[in-house]
């Protein structure tokens, strides 16, 4: 082992590294964002008293869950083009993220709004709302609290994720590192400076996440 | 039809529900129902559990389907459709035995919130007209705290002025004590009994049978989904007819 570490690749690459770090907080905040509206759209159409769009949620659930992610973004990026969608990687990425990390958060919301009381509902139609401004106005802050934890951790999971949009040469920390490694074979330089910044990044997305959490879900219950 | 319109009592009924028959399946809840609620009137339902006292008044604002019948609530006929259920539920005020505040919205927002999405009240109605009836409950100094920093008994009233700030033309009571700590029970009861007194049309499925004989015109005692008997208070309990309402009295009086 006679290995010397040398970091002079990594630091020349710094500012890149950095502005892929952004790239790859980028890629998981609109994958994010998209994965709730697709989680709580997913959730409201699961509700659905017409049978065939229960059965399209299902269904796309259980596709989603049950195929490599890497798949589902070639497919996205490869296949799709053959019928004229052609998109570049970065919002390629986004689209798979938010398509796969909807199908989680369809999954997790839905649980927490199955731990939400009858009483609630009925007390919001007894009151004389409908049954959407129910679910928006009464059931889905309360709903999103039982389960921030599980969205967090999912999300967290999103975050990593994105590195797999290398695959497609993404703007993102792990493709960016890899060319980097590639210039330089600095090959433990690189990867362990990558890691380092994963870590951090991941931190980021749960103070975020707990920030968000102490603002929107600080009130007391028993 | 004759049926009906003959159990009609004088004056203008606020609720009259006629050959109600709802089931589960193959068990029948409710057995032809005939009810007629007028105007100011305050009804006290009651019978052992499972004889459909909540599932009847549940029916009237149709937070539970019946197969047969007619309700109406002033000129509205219920019926099935979204939009005579809305204008019922407008007129028809619900008080559970759980509460049922919502635990993200303080007790001013609790009460704010209907009259705003439901009536399109401004902000500034809404506000003032949920503070007149947390005063009217004498609970508006909890305003701007949130339902799991208050005790049961708060929480219930505070779901009788967040039901009232509909207006209501009628206030159903599911058994709104049954989750209470005893020591809170009053507190409750003498909201009860003080919106009774303004003239409110009331029915309330309790087994407070105090409350019954001092603000009821009258006592439905249901068993088995349909209704056994029906009286005065003084009458229901000194001089009940049926074998099944003395055996219901002697005991939950008796428990007492």
């Amino acid at each position: 082992m006679n290995y010397t570490l040398d970091f002079a690749p990594v630091i020349e690459g710094l500012p890149n590294l950095l502005a892929a770090c952004l790239g790859t907080f980028t890629l998981a905040i609109c994958g994010m964002i998209l994965a709730v509206i697709i989680g709580i759209g997913g959730v409201v159409l699961r509700q659905s008293t017409l049978a065939p769009v229960r059965w399209l949620v299902i269904g796309f659930v259980e596709l989603i869950r049950n195929t490599p992610f890497l798949v589902q973004i070639f497919f996205i990026y490869f296949a799709l083009p053959l019928i004229g969608v052609r998109l570049d990687p970065t919002p390629t990425a986004i689209i798979a993220l938010g398509i796969n990390g909807g199908a989680y958060a369809i999954e997790i919301i839905r649980g927490g709004v199955q731990s939400i009381s009858k009483g609630q509902m009925e007390a919001g139609l007894a009151l004389g709302l409908h049954k959407a401004q129910v679910f928006r106005l009464i059931i889905l802050k309360p709903a999103l609290r039982a389960i921030f934890p599980s969205l967090t951790s999912q999300f967290v999971l999103l975050t990593l994720t994105t590195s797999i949009a290398s695959a497609i040469s993404a703007y993102e920390l792990t493709s960016v590192s890899q060319r980097i490694e590639s210039d330089s074979f600095r090959s433990f330089e690189v990867y362990f400076t990558v890691t380092v910044f994963y870590l951090v990044i991941s931190w980021l997305m749960m103070r975020l996440f707990a920030f968000f959490s102490a603002r929107y879900f600080a009130y007391p219950v028993k | 039809m004759n049926e009906i319109s003959s159990s009609k009592p004088e004056g203008q009924a606020m609720i009259s529900m006629a050959g109600v028959d709802k089931w589960y399946g193959a068990f029948q809840a409710l057995k032809d129902i005939n009810i007629s609620v007028g105007k100011g009137e305050k009804i006290v339902l009651c019978g052992p559990s499972g004889s459909g006292k909540s599932t009847l008044i549940r029916c009237i604002n149709h937070l539970e389907t019946y197969q047969k019948g007619e309700i109406r609530v002033g000129d509205i006929v219920l019926g099935h459709q979204a939009k005579s259920i809305d204008a019922v539920r407008r007129e028809v005020g619900m008080v559970f035995q759980q509460f049922n505040l919502f635990p993200h919205l303080t007790v001013l927002e609790n009460c704010m919130l209907a009259p705003m999405r439901a009536l399109r009240l401004s902000k500034v109605e809404a506000e003032s007209r949920a503070r007149q009836l947390l005063e009217r409950v004498r609970i508006s100094e909890q305003a701007d705290k949130y339902p799991a920093q208050l005790s049961g008994g708060q929480q219930q009233r505070v779901a009788i002025a967040r039901a009232l700030c509909m207006r209501p033309q009628v206030m159903l009571f599911d058994e709104p004590t049954s989750a209470l700590d005893p020591e809170m029970v009053k507190e409750v009861l003498d909201t009860m009994i003080a919106l009774a007194e303004e003239g409110m049309t009331m029915i309330c499925v309790t087994h407070e049978m105090g409350f019954a004989r001092q603000v009821a015109d009258r006592v439905i005692f249901m068993a088995s989904g349909a209704v056994v008997e029906q009286a005065p208070p003084a009458e229901f309990f000194s001089d009940p007819k049926h074998e099944r309402t003395r055996k219901f009295l002697g005991e939950i009086l008796g428990r007492h």
